[in-house]
Parts: structure tokens; sequence; C-alpha cells
């Protein structure tokens, strides 16, 4: 799988934006593919993704396997994400630090984990296995909660700065899910970029939600419904001005959809953020 | 195996709403009865109650939409 | 035991069975060699992938109803007249130009099948996906040849041969022999040289399934113009695939005939798989709850 030599900015793939998202490939440089979507697929399913991966360089998201579990990950569903990403050949695959099921009980959704050192361990291992059964490194994504994980013994930023640094996987840092963590749970997010080593920084996800809950405790949702808020283009300048490398932005949709074009203005802001970092970085060096 | 006890335990009152209610009726007991140790026990008395409705909620919901 | 010396009745049997062979073989081979291709083509244009999977008529028609849709041209029962404030230059595309052109005064839907000036309109498509080799260019066209004649060469020796042999020995009933020789040189020419090669077949299949999510809210596609989601639509599926209050013209222009590429059932493609690129054979309710290409709707929270 190749390393980008240049910033990119891509889209998450999803049935609803095809035609929009092919009709604008000199703007959109990847597709993110659910490769969950595709384990059970029909041979022609796969074999239409490949034909899409002829056309614009993809990155295949797993959100089932549960990587940041004190439980290992099964291994027909390593097996699983191997041959996909042996068919398709991704620039790269991704997944998340959270647990989705527990003695059998399938959660239906990504869960924070306690942070924990069993769950640190337990990630280290599943990442480690990970890269063994599938032939390349997944990077990992910090995941939003509404939930104060219980059990924890230390906070995120030092949970996943543990993770990363103990393994092979590079983060993928999600800002939405930060900024809607560091809002919920009162803290900085840019104290917690501050804390992951920037060379270990892949790719980033720019998404949008929305406030639940009660007037007076409401909790920011990460939704995928809605467009990426300002404080979150903020937060990628932040990270652009520190990361040496090329990153890898891709903008979440999953629903709600607006017209390809105010997508595109939204990867068009994200360059700006990214180029507005870069030139800070520039600014520090020079 | 006290972790993945853990995980299964949270796992079940993430997304069983009987257990749950039974759950926030009685942390200690359930927790107990469940086999989580002291520590673990003490974590889930404490735990994000207002945090564990919004993801239930939001578990609930998901759910629906599908299917 | 040599086939030669069976009696008249197994040898038929027997030249079925060798025939059904070849053919297969023929045909088994032309689609391992013409399908190792997945080239890069611009899938967001409507009239390539049209004439790809039905040629200057599907772009034609395509072509048609994006017009109508546009409001530059106006259908009147069969017949097409390019509306009053719609000079050719309205329309970029070339087979666009060309039909507001032809239609300037009016005319029926049909005769636009046989204009040459229109057919001219449309060559730049041939260009672009023979070069690709989604359609059969010199080279495959002469590969197919190629395995043709060896194929015919098996076919004619071993009929032939027969008819020879029975003929020495003095046996005159062998007409049956000579008609199925013959006729499964036909069979093996026929499927020899179809319009597209196994990779445009495919490219053709994988298209329907990256756009099912346009066959699938075929129903909630506005007219009007303002987005080229219904003439993809049209184009990947056949202008029998737009539904909705705002298309009936479509079907009134262009009824579905059998043989023809007017919906799904293309010539030479199959319909591909349910639509959608997350068919029911996938588990969509993964989970993170993520839909079939509908993302995981959150990561977390």
């Amino acid at each position: 799988m190749m390393m980008a030599v240049s910033d990119r900015f891509g889209l998450g793939w999803r049935s609803r934006l095809a035609l929009g998202i092919l009709s604008h490939l000199d703007r959109i440089d990847l597709v993110e593919v659910i490769a969950d979507d595709f384990f059970r697929a029909t041979r022609r399913e796969r074999r239409a993704l490949r034909t899409l991966a002829a056309q614009v360089p993809i990155t295949l998201h797993g959100v089932t396997l549960g990587m940041a579990s004190c439980v290992a990950v099964e291994t027909k569903r390593l097996d699983q994400m191997a041959r996909l990403c042996e068919e398709v050949k991704p620039v790269s695959w991704s997944e998340h630090l959270a647990f989705v099921r527990g003695g059998g009980i399938e959660i239906g959704h990504l869960a924070a984990p306690p942070r924990t050192a069993a769950t640190i361990g337990g990630a280290i291992a599943n990442l480690r296995r990970a890269w063994a059964v599938v032939g390349v490194a997944p990077q990992v994504e910090n995941v939003a909660t509404l939930i104060e994980p219980p059990g924890s013994d230390r906070d995120e930023a030092a949970w996943v700065a543990e993770i990363i640094r103990n393994s092979e996987s590079d983060l993928l840092l999600d800002l939405h899910n930060l900024h809607a963590n560091a809002l919920n749970f009162k803290f900085d997010p840019v104290d917690f970029i501050s804390r992951i080593s920037p060379e270990r920084i892949g790719s980033i996800h720019l998404a949008g939600g929305r406030w639940i809950g009660r007037p007076d405790a409401q909790r920011l949702l990460d939704d995928h419904l809605h467009d990426v808020p300002d404080p979150v283009y903020d937060l990628l300048e932040e990270v652009a001005a520190r990361v040496p490398h090329a990153l890898t932005v891709i903008i979440e949709r999953d629903g709600n959809f607006p017209p390809i074009e105010w997508l595109i203005d939204q990867l068009d802001c994200a360059r700006r953020a990214v180029s507005r970092g870069r030139s800070r970085q520039k600014a520090i060096a020079a | 195996m006290s972790d993945a006890r853990f995980e299964e335990f949270l796992a079940r009152i993430y997304v069983d709403e009987n257990a749950r209610a039974k759950f926030l009726a009685d942390p200690r007991g359930e927790a107990s009865r469940a086999g989580l140790t002291a520590q673990q026990i003490d974590d889930v008395v404490k735990i994000d109650r207002e945090g564990l409705e919004m993801f239930a909620a939001s578990l609930k919901r998901k759910k629906q939409s599908h299917g | 035991m040599n086939p030669f010396d069976l009696p008249g009745p197994q040898f038929l049997l027997f030249y079925i069975i060798f025939a059904g062979a070849v053919i297969g073989a023929l045909i088994y081979w032309r689609r391992y060699v013409e399908s190792s291709k997945t080239p890069k083509i611009d899938l967001s244009d409507p009239y390539l992938i049209a004439y790809l999977r039905g040629g200057e008529a599907e772009v034609l028609r395509v072509a048609t109803v994006s017009l109508i849709d546009r409001g530059l041209l106006v259908a009147e029962g069969t017949t097409l007249k390019r509306a009053e404030n719609a000079p050719p230059e309205s329309a970029r595309r070339t087979v666009e130009q060309a039909l507001l052109k032809k239609y300037a005064r009016g005319g029926e839907v049909s005769s636009m099948f046989e204009d040459d000036g229109l057919k001219k309109a449309c060559q730049s498509y041939d260009v672009t996906l023979r070069r690709a080799q989604l359609l059969a260019d010199e080279n495959v066209t002469q590969a197919r040849l190629i395995r043709l004649v060896i194929a015919s060469f098996l076919l004619s020796g071993v009929g032939f041969t027969k008819v020879l042999i029975a003929l020495n020995a003095g046996r005159t009933n062998v007409g049956f022999l000579v008609v199925l020789t013959i006729a499964s040189l036909f069979v093996a020419a026929a499927v020899s040289f179809p319009r597209l090669t196994e990779s445009g077949k495919t490219m053709i299949e994988d298209v329907q399934n990256l756009y099912g999510g346009l066959r699938d809210r075929a129903m909630f596609l506005a007219p009007g113009g303002a987005t080229i989601e219904p003439m993809m639509l049209a184009a990947a599926f056949g202008v029998g695939a737009l539904h909705g209050e705002g298309f009936t013209y479509a079907n009134r222009l262009f009824p579905r005939q059998k043989g023809t590429s007017n919906s799904c059932a293309a010539a030479d493609a199959g319909c591909g798989s349910s639509g959608s690129s997350c068919s029911s054979g996938s588990s969509c309710g993964s989970s993170c709850g993520g839909g079939c290409g509908g993302g995981c709707g959150g990561c977390g929270g």
C-alpha cells in the first residue's frame, strides 16, 4: 500500500453520492469505502468495487472488527478484510479503537472501551494480528463517545497515544470525534493533538453532528449527517501545522446529502485549512 | 477474563433495555451478580448515567433505522 | 477407440458433443483473454455509458430525453421539434447539437436511427471505447478471427472427414451430418464476434452496480435538467428505467421492444446485480449499523 506524497482529499463512498463523486474526480483524490459492506458481497459487487478502484484510489474502512477490546478479534473477520484488501488493493485500510461486541452481544455501533492497560494491551495485540493476517497495518481511528467509558484510569489522549506508540498502526485522527468528545467531556482538543506524536498521524476524518439531550445536559452527537463545523477545520489547521508528512483527509457524510458541489466546497475548505497549517509550519521553521 | 466479562456487561446494559433498567435500579447488585471484580463494581456504580441513556437511545435509533 | 469408426447415429451424437465442446472452448477462451482489463474511463459521461451499453441508438435515446428534459426539444406524439428558444449551440455536446439541428423543423423520432449525421456525432464514443478495449478493436477482432479459424478447422475437419469416410464406404445418408457441420460453423461464427469484449460486458454490469442507488431512487429523480442523474439512470439501465410523471414521454417515444437496448436487458450485457453497491448478499447490518453504502452513521457516540 502506498504512502501519499502530497496531501490528499476525499469523500466517503456512498451509493447516493456515486454519480457526484465520479463526476468530480478532478477535485476528489480518493474515496473511502466501508469494508464491511463488501465482506459478504457477491462476486459481481466486489468486481464493481475493483472497477471503482481503477477509476480512483480507494481506502477501506472497517467498522466491525472491534480492535480495542481485551478479546481477540475473530480470525474469520480478519480473513474477510484480508481477502477484500487482496482483491481490491486499496491504498490503505483502517479500523476503530472501539469495541463492538461483548460475550456474543452485538452492540450495533462503535463503543469506547474502558481506557485501561488491559484495553491498551488488547488493542496492541489485535492490531499486531491484523497486520499479520492482512499484510499491512491498519490505521486506527479515535471514536466519539456519548458516555464516559466506565472503568477508565487515564484520559483519552494518554490511552490513544500509548496504543499508537506501541503498535505499527498510525492514527486516523477523526477531528469531529475529537471535537465532540472535547465538548462533551470538557478537555482541550489541541492539547490532545499535542500529545500524539505528529509522525504517527496518518489520516484525518472530518464530519458533522448535532446536539442531543435535555437543554441543560446536551451532548454533541457525531452523526455524519451535517456539515463540518468551523472548529473542526481549525483543528485540521492545527494538525497540518504539526504533521511533517502528507495527510489524507476524508469527509464522511452518511445522509441528509447536500448537492455534491456543497461537499466539494467543504473539501476545498479542508484544503485551505491544511494550507494554512502548512504555512504556519514553514513560518516556524524559517 | 474479568476484562472480557466487563465488556460483556457493558454491551448488555448498552443494548438491553431490561438489563439497563435493572442495573440502574441496583447497580452494585447487578454488577455483582454479573461476576465483576470489586474494582469493576465500584467503577460501574459511578457510571455516567446521562451518557449511558443517551448512548442507549442512540443505539436504539440506529437499530430502528436499519430495520 | 476411433470415433470415425462409429456408426452413423452414434457419430452424430459424438459430433454434437464434440461441436459443443469446441464452441464452448471458443467462448471460454474469448472470455478469458478479453477480461483481463479494467480500464479507466469517464464513468460520469452518460453518453459514453449509453454507447457502451447499446451503441448509437442508446446514445440518441438518452440525448433525446436529456434535451426534452431541459426544454430544448419538444415531443408531440411521436414527433420531435426543436424548442423555439433553443438554437443548436444551446447544447454543449456534439450529439445534442446534431439532434437539435436535425429536428429544427420537426420530424419523426424514428428517423434519428437512420441519420448518418447523428451516427457520426457518436463516433468519438466508439473510438474511446475501442481504445479501452471495451468494444472490440482491430487487435481483438484479429485474435477472435484466429480462434474462429482454429475452431472451424476442428469442426469442419472432423465433420467432413466422416462424410468422406461414409461416402467412400458407399453410404450416402450423410445429409444430416453435412447440415450439422455447417450449422456448427455458423454457431461458432455467431459466438465469436460479440460487439462488446468481456471487459466491456463486465464494465456495464459494474456501472449498473455502482449506479444501483440511482435505480433505487428512480421514482424520486426530478425532471427539469437540474442534475444529470436521470440521464445517467437512462444511460446505465435504459430509458425504460425512468419512472415518475416527469418522464412518461420517454417510454412513449421509445417503447420497449424485445431484443432492443431500451431496458436493463441490454444487448450483450446482463442487468448486473440487484443494483446497489451493497446487495442483499452482504451484511449491511454491521455492528456499526452501517447501511448498504450508507456509511457507519457516525463513528461512536
